[in-house]
């Protein structure tokens, strides 16, 4: 049930026989109560000015007053009973204006010719009264109607906007939870991805870590050497521990690096220097591109804007395009396998990030493939790489875009806002 | 090798590989040089 129809049975005793009997009883009891009234009025006027026309203007509002509060019934019962009252008061007029006018006072309705017309107007003017004053009645109950029912209806409205108020904010908070869980699984997904890259470069990390360890045993046995001469060489003993230290710091460095990579956790924004965040990634991967007969060209602009980022999520980006380059080199045979890194700065707020190679291209010219889900072009490929670089680029703000390079090769272009904290 | 004509070249592309096996074979007596193999 709406609100109007609750509304409009709040009334309902208005539909009561009683009541509606004793309603009736009232609004036609109204008519000859205050004409009556009026009439008692005027009398008493007319007893202050005897030999003047009865003041018959108080019956207008007794008109008035009776259509708007009884209505067009007793309205119209009041205009008559009007007349005659005013009938009544025009003839005791001639009574007592007119010495040679000889009326029975017991009965006055004998109307003087002269009074004709003030009576014919005084018809005419309480049925225009009448019929003005329903008019603006049925008019003011209209009003009152419809501003009930638009009372009830901006009820009705505001709850349902109310109800639809919920329905939005609980939706908003599902869609938010939703948001929260598809970041959780993209991160794991991404973090992944990391595990199955090192699982990839293992060789080359291992090859990493090895180097400086070669080195620390070495410069450790150097120093113990020194140190069996007589008179033992401190110097060299000194240098030679202190060079051991360096190369052990180094592959600690190593594998802090790779911990990092492997780290779960929520993305920490941070500025990232990318000129300084390509060697560090450049050091897992230089043997691996060594091996594979890959050159590789730093070109990296001077005094870059750090960007606000996630530094491992950088990471993974920069070394998913450097593996997926070195992977499109891998069939080369008739030409310099190379790949060059290039940063820039676009403007004031930007920072480009250039991945090229010489492999072998695009086998397909829809370059919006290349960043979908499980789409490679590599036989093993799980179409994960690219994808996750998209969604890690889109995630800081920036663009990533493929273009061919001529007469051979890709070009990988990451476009990514500089840092609100510079 | 003990000659005075003896001479252990190290190659390697890694700067510290090479700088500690040098250091390693100075610390024996050995004459040593080193070359980059990049």
């Amino acid at each position: 049930m709406s609100l109007l129809q609750m509304s409009k049975r709040s009334f309902f005793w208005r539909e009561i026989p009683l009541f509606r009997v004793l309603g009736l009883i009232f609004r036609y009891s109204l008519p000859f109560v205050l004409v009556a009234a009026a009439s008692v009025a005027t009398y008493l006027l007319s007893l202050l000015s005897p030999y003047d026309r009865p003041t018959l203007f108080i019956f207008f509002v007794t008109i008035v007053a009776v259509a708007w509060y009884a209505g067009a019934g007793p309205g119209w019962l009041s205009v008559v009973l009007s007349i005659a009252a005013a009938n009544y008061f025009l003839s005791l007029s001639d009574l007592t204006s007119d010495p040679d006018f000889t009326v029975d006072p017991n009965f006055t309705l004998a109307l003087g010719v002269r009074h004709i017309p003030w009576l014919i107007a005084f018809v005419v003017c309480a049925a225009a009264t009448n019929a003005v004053s329903l008019k603006r009645r049925r008019m003011e109950a209209m009003l009152v109607q419809a501003r009930d029912e638009l009372e009830v209806r901006v009820r009705e409205r505001t709850l349902d906007l109310q109800q639809a108020n919920e329905r939005l904010t609980e939706e908003t908070t599902e869609r938010i939870r939703a948001e929260a869980a598809l970041r959780d699984a993209q991160n794991e997904l991404a973090r992944a991805a990391r595990i199955m890259t090192v699982g990839e470069l293992t060789a080359s990390i291992a090859h990493e870590v090895n180097q400086p360890l070669a080195a620390v045993v070495a410069n450790s046995e150097a120093a113990l050497n020194w140190l069996k001469r007589s008179p033992p060489a401190l110097a060299e003993v000194k240098d030679s521990i202190n060079a051991a230290v360096t190369a052990g710091e180094r592959a600690a460095a190593v594998i802090t690096r790779i911990r990092r990579l492997m780290t779960r956790g929520a993305p920490q924004p941070t500025n990232v220097d990318m000129n300084k965040l390509i060697p560090n990634v450049m050091t897992l991967v230089q043997t691996s591109l060594a091996t594979r007969n890959i050159a590789v060209t730093l070109d990296l602009q001077p005094q870059l804007p750090s960007m606000h980022g996630d530094r491992i999520q950088m990471q993974q980006l920069i070394l998913n395009l450097i593996n997926n380059a070195a992977d499109a080199m891998s069939d080369v045979a008739d030409r310099k396998r190379e790949l060059i890194i290039r940063t820039a700065r676009k403007g004031e707020d930007r920072i480009i990030v250039t991945i090229e190679d010489t492999g072998r291209g695009f086998a397909d010219p829809d370059t919006a493939k290349l960043f979908q889900a499980f789409y490679s072009t590599k036989p093993d490929g799980m179409g994960m790489g690219l994808a996750i670089c998209r969604t890690i680029v889109e995630a800081h703000g920036g663009s990533i875009q493929a273009t061919p390079k001529s007469p051979h090769g890709v070009v990988f272009q990451l476009e990514l806002p500089v840092g609100a904290e510079q | 090798m003990n000659g005075p004509e003896s001479i252990v070249f190290i190659i390697d592309d890694d700067a510290q590989v090479r700088s500690s096996l040098t250091n390693l074979c100075r610390s024996v007596e050995l004459n040593v040089q080193s070359f980059s193999s990049t």
